[in-house]
């Protein structure tokens, strides 16, 4: 058996010349986090953070569902530290999983307690209402619907413009709604957006650009996107959508932050995770971004329609993370993209 | 065995073969270390099917009442319109730049090829921007017309047209070159002799040319068939649902990666029915001619065509080389004039181009050598050994070519958590996509290559004590070091633009060129995306141009 010492040694040095120059070329340096976010609004802060010196940080993008099963996939040996969301509900998820571990600092427990993890495994950093962004020169403001629920009405078919629902904010809204109507109630209103033609673009940045350019007269995102695309130059308004007496309010979500359970960089990444919740890194989100900042001395940016000025959609966000996998179900079983 | 010996005789040379067999290196560590090889190669595949059809019947139900069909529809269709439509780019522009007296005709035979070293999803970039709702042209025109702003549209470059004119534009070259070939090489003879006989120059070329091309042609047709199918960059920028963007949504969306492994198993089998049909379609089609008799040949004149000519050229190179470099120069101009924008560029990128650049260079320059090396057991048996076995082997590591880059890098992760968790998450993982993805480029390279040598030269050395890794460093690798050289530009070349193993494999701070342009490209951030795609062009072109003078082998023997 000749040729198998043969071809043990070939492949040893098959998988050595595999291995050893990429896994020099990979090695990370200091802080490596996990954004699930869209990369031009966490670039800021992580620049910041930089800038201040001390803690080199290397930024891993992508959607936010990727890098979660990436930190599961990764188990007991994480290359990540710090696992950053759009979406509370995915944190959650990551939580219940064990794939996080608890930090209670200070500036964690000033966050409300409805914005985070109890036992302070992950932290809402920023907040955000989910909303209806118009085309001024395609609709007037009398005709924009006012409920979520009349994007499905024929009226509109083909005119939405909405983020596929492999986008962690749409999912958790989509779970939002499962808890508060019932499946089958969330099941028919997503065939009939469905069969209308509503229009699942990669992104919210495309939803919020399409909108600006008036290829979609309508779409639904999270109310920052609103404000980039009108400080972009686009003729484009606002709805805060289901804010009557009957209606069941505005979806509210949190981007947040979680410690990967065996970071490798433990005091970087509880470092940076006070940083996110400091006064500069909030005016940041605020300014930048048009975000909710949620520490309080943090004002939201003028403008804004501010946290307390619009009605919310009563639904906790640790118990949509416990129904995401029934919600994800549920979106693969009607076949939305 | 007989019948096999008989083939390998016709094939090699009478003699020479039978003796081969005994005299060649093809020893028993040669067959080992070919067979380690194919199997590595074709593990990924196996896996994933092995996933997918223990996903259960109801994930196929589901999937067929829900996403399927759309799919089918849109992958097929996109499929056939680019390939016919490349055929009908690229063999009339051969045909114009090599048996025409078009004027300026060698220079434009080397202009026509270059859009390959433009990434189709980098054109999509670029195609969006001017063609898109409020892009470039879309605005001149309403301002032209004197339009009310948004009143005025063009039709939706996000539709099959739109996406089929980018892939079709940036892909049309892999006809035209093969199609090149074959009329360099092809026996002028044959069409003066139906000029003799009184055909006009255009039945000559459809009844005499055309059908000699056909092998050349459907070679090329197969690769932008093969391109149409595996592309995710494009087709996700215009926003084409095709089953490469489908798993891709499904692998970054879904924690439960059952129905992504359907899905790929569906579109590796479309992939292999795709190589099959192309195999039955040479294997009946054969085409004989002798070699000694080419000579110059006297041009077809094209008269009064000639502005027409001149016209068809300047459109397809203005369209798919000067306004996309156009555009980049442009955008990276700006960016450097822009403060803001430099400052930009400098922030998303996280450490500039450079860093994203090394990784580039380097992990396609590891892969490219790694399928060099591990391809030539492989090369060998395919050269040497016309067995059944050796002919398994041989197709069991084509596997790569079935497998387009979202279904590399599922079934890369499927196999890695599986059996080597300690490669999730290094830039390793990403190498390795690579060279199951490639190494099929850089065994048909080898193949070719080792064709053209000898066995009576191995015999020699192996009658003078010579043992067989001896031979094949002191007697076949000088002969072979062309192809060696040919094989690992190819794989460096397609290496440095492969966009979605990358995008899903690559772990943290391992950002490639092509990440650093379809990340800012899909948000509309064209400013960054540029000075990346510039240098990744940049990169590819010193690959190119040696692929496009070595031999007459692509039909570009130089500019003379």
């Amino acid at each position: 058996m000749r040729w198998l010492r043969w071809a043990g040694i070939l492949l040893a040095a098959a998988l050595a010349l595999v291995t050893v120059p990429a896994g020099v070329l990979g090695q990370s340096r200091e802080l490596v986090i996990y954004s699930g976010r869209g990369e031009p609004l966490i670039q800021p802060v992580v620049q910041a953070y930089r800038q201040r010196g001390g803690v080199n940080v290397v930024v891993r993008s992508g959607p936010a569902a990727q890098l979660a099963n990436a930190i599961l996939e990764e188990g007991s040996s994480p290359r990540g530290d710090v696992f950053i969301a759009n979406d509370a509900a995915t944190l959650e998820v990551l939580r219940l999983r064990g794939a996080l571990q608890a930090y209670l600092s200070e500036r964690v427990r000033q966050i409300p307690a409805a914005l985070r993890a109890g036992d302070g495994a992950w932290v809402g950093v920023s907040g955000r209402g989910r909303v209806i962004m118009y085309n001024t020169r395609l609709l007037a403001e009398r005709d924009v619907p006012k409920s979520i629920f009349d994007l499905a009405d024929p009226r509109w078919r083909g005119k939405v413009a909405v983020a596929t629902t492999r986008n962690e904010s749409v999912v958790a809204h989509i779970a939002a709604l499962r808890l508060l109507k019932g499946e089958d109630f969330t099941r028919s209103f997503l065939r009939r957006l469905k069969e209308n033609q509503v229009r699942t673009l990669p992104g919210h940045t495309q939803v919020r650009q399409a909108v600006g350019k008036g290829e979609f007269p309508l779409g639904f995102v999270n109310h920052y996107y609103y404000h980039l695309e009108r400080q972009a130059g686009s003729p484009v308004a606002v709805v805060y959508p289901d804010q009557g007496t009957s209606g069941i309010g505005a979806m509210v979500n949190v981007a947040g932050a979680g410690i990967i359970k065996g970071a490798r960089h433990l005091s970087e990444a509880r470092a940076f995770v006070d940083y996110l919740l400091s006064p500069t890194a909030q005016n940041l989100f605020a300014r930048t971004n048009f975000e909710y900042p949620l520490i309080p001395g943090v004002a939201t940016v003028a403008g804004v329609r501010p946290l307390d000025g619009f009605k919310w959609m009563p639904v906790s966000l640790d118990r949509i993370g416990a129904e995401l996998d029934k919600t994800l179900r549920l979106i693969e079983d009607v076949g939305l993209d | 065995m007989a019948i096999d010996r008989a083939s390998t005789r016709e094939w090699a040379g009478a003699g020479a073969a039978a003796r081969a067999r005994e005299a060649s290196p093809l020893s028993r560590e040669w067959t080992g270390a070919a067979a380690v090889v194919a199997l590595l190669m074709a593990a990924p595949l196996a896996y994933l099917a092995f996933r997918a059809i223990t996903g259960g019947p109801e994930t196929w139900r589901l999937l067929w009442s829900t996403r399927l069909p759309g799919l089918l529809v849109n992958t097929l269709g996109l499929t056939a319109v680019v390939t016919a439509a490349s055929i009908l780019l690229g063999v009339p522009l051969a045909w114009l730049v090599e048996r025409t007296d078009l004027p300026g005709r060698r220079l434009w035979r080397w202009i026509l090829a270059l859009p390959l070293v433009i990434p189709p999803y980098v054109g999509a970039v670029i195609y969006t921007s001017v063609f898109g709702p409020r892009g470039f042209l879309e605005v001149t025109l309403e301002s032209w017309l004197g339009r009310e702003p948004f009143t005025f549209h063009l039709p939706s470059i996000y539709s099959l047209w739109g996406t089929a004119l980018v892939l079709v534009l940036f892909t049309y070259p892999y006809v035209y070159l093969l199609a090149l070939a074959v009329l360099r090489t092809l026996n002028r003879s044959l069409e003066e002799a139906a000029r003799a006989c009184g055909h006009r120059p255009w039945s000559v070329f459809f009844r005499v040319t055309l059908p000699l091309m056909r092998p050349g042609i459907a070679a090329g047709a197969l690769l932008v068939a093969l391109y149409a199918l595996s592309d995710f960059g494009a087709v996700s920028l215009l926003r084409y649902q095709t089953f490469t963007y489908s798993i891709y949504l499904q692998l970054t969306g879904r924690y439960d990666r059952t129905a992504a492994a359907a899905l790929s198993l569906v579109l590796a089998a479309i992939t292999l029915s795709v190589l099959w049909m192309e195999a039955r379609a040479r294997g009946r089609a054969q085409y004989y001619q002798t070699a000694s008799t080419w000579r110059p040949f006297r041009p077809v004149p094209l008269g009064g065509w000639r502005i027409a000519g001149i016209a068809a050229v300047a459109l397809v190179a203005a369209a798919s080389l000067l306004l996309p470099l156009g555009s980049l120069v442009v955008w990276t101009a700006q960016g450097l004039v822009d403060r803001s924008a430099v400052a930009a560029v400098w922030a998303g990128t996280a450490e500039g181009l450079w860093r994203p650049a090394l990784h580039s260079v380097a992990a396609s320059a590891v892969a490219a050598t790694e399928s060099v090396v591990l391809a030539l057991p492989l090369a060998y048996l395919a050269a040497r050994d016309r067995t059944p076995r050796g002919r398994v082997l041989t197709w069991l590591a084509q596997a790569g070519y079935a497998l387009p880059g979202v279904v590399v890098a599922l079934s890369m992760v499927f196999l890695v958590n599986r059996f080597l968790p300690w490669l999730y998450g290094t830039a390793a993982i990403v190498v390795l996509a690579y060279v199951v993805r490639f190494l099929p480029q850089a065994l048909q390279a080898e193949e070719a290559a080792l064709a053209q040598v000898s066995p009576n030269l191995e015999e020699a050395a192996r009658s003078l004590g010579r043992r067989a890794w001896q031979t094949l460093l002191a007697v076949v690798a000088p002969l072979i070091s062309g192809g060696l050289l040919t094989a690992w530009a190819m794989v460096f070349l397609t290496a440095l633009k492969e966009l979605p193993a990358t995008l899903l494999l690559r772990p943290a701070g391992f950002d490639t060129l092509p990440v650093r342009i379809w990340m800012p490209g899909a948000e509309g951030l064209y400013a960054q995306a540029a000075p990346a795609a510039l240098v990744l062009i940049v990169c590819s072109t010193l690959p190119m141009a040696l692929l496009l003078t070595r031999g007459g082998r692509l039909g570009l023997p130089g500019v003379s």
